[in-house]
């Protein structure tokens, strides 16, 4: 849960805040999770992690991409700095615009570090039906990145 | 094997990360006394089962019940019922009076 919210947030102290509040959440909302639902509770737990992070990323503050090129520093690194930070924008602007399953399914693949078998497990799917998702979820992300003007790194170096 | 650029993108803009084990030993730890802290009213209670959820667990024990109230309930009405057309004392009395007096 650490690594998926910090990958998703782009630093510890956030993902730190939104794990201790996530857990905090599960401990007082535990009635609310259904057993007998499709959901398991991992993944459940997964969705309840991702969702933070996104409604957390959507309440920063994001500086417009051509702000970059006015930094008043121009040193490399605080360049590559703010190219690094408007990457992350971008793709979780693009996740954020996913189905619910095929965001989960990318997140836990990119983001969470999980193997394909146990994505599948999480998603109570069956490996084959998981790798399909995950093909869609990438198409899906290549069209909203080329939407935004994104088809390869080259695009935001 | 050609590297996908949709994957290199994505390890791009976020980098994988490495957890060190005393980071998330203090996370547990600051979560559990933040849990300690809570209020009392701070978890919320599991709510009472819904009817829908109630009704078919228990509708053959309450059916069964009910049949069974029935049949005892109609076995032993007539007998209850002579009981309460004369009470004991009542019989008593009336049963013994032509033959004993009381002795007045």
């Amino acid at each position: 849960m650490l690594v998926l919210a910090q990958r998703v947030l782009g630093n510890a102290h956030d993902a730190d805040e939104v794990v201790q509040e996530t857990f905090l959440k599960v401990w007082s909302m535990a009635s609310r999770w259904e057993p007998e639902g499709r959901a398991k509770f991992s993944t459940w737990l997964y969705r309840v992690v991702l969702n933070a992070c996104l409604d957390r990323l959507r309440r920063m503050p994001m500086a417009p991409l051509d702000e970059v090129g006015e930094l008043a520093d121009r040193t490399p690194s605080s360049m590559d700095r703010a190219l690094a930070q408007q990457r992350h924008h971008i793709l979780i602007q693009a996740m954020a615009q996913l189905p619910p399953r095929q965001q989960t399914a990318l997140s836990l693949h990119y983001f969470g570090e999980v193997s394909a078998p146990r994505a599948a497990e999480i998603l109570n799917l069956s490996l084959s039906a998981c790798e399909a998702l995950l093909a869609r979820g990438k198409k899906t992300l290549r069209k909203i990145l080329a939407g935004m003007g994104i088809n390869g790194l080259g695009d935001v170096l | 094997m050609k590297a996908d650029p949709l994957d290199n993108f994505v390890n791009s803009a976020a980098p994988p990360v490495k957890i060190a084990d005393s980071r998330v030993h203090d996370l547990t730890t600051a979560v559990q006394m933040r849990i300690d802290h809570l209020p009392s009213t701070g978890r919320i209670a599991f709510p009472p089962p819904s009817m829908p959820s109630v009704l078919p667990r228990y509708a053959l024990p309450m059916a069964t019940a009910a049949l069974l109230g029935v049949l005892l309930g109609s076995a032993v009405l007539p007998q209850r019922e002579a009981m309460a057309q004369r009470p004991p004392l009542l019989s008593l009395i009336s049963a013994t009076a032509p033959s004993q007096p009381l002795g007045f």
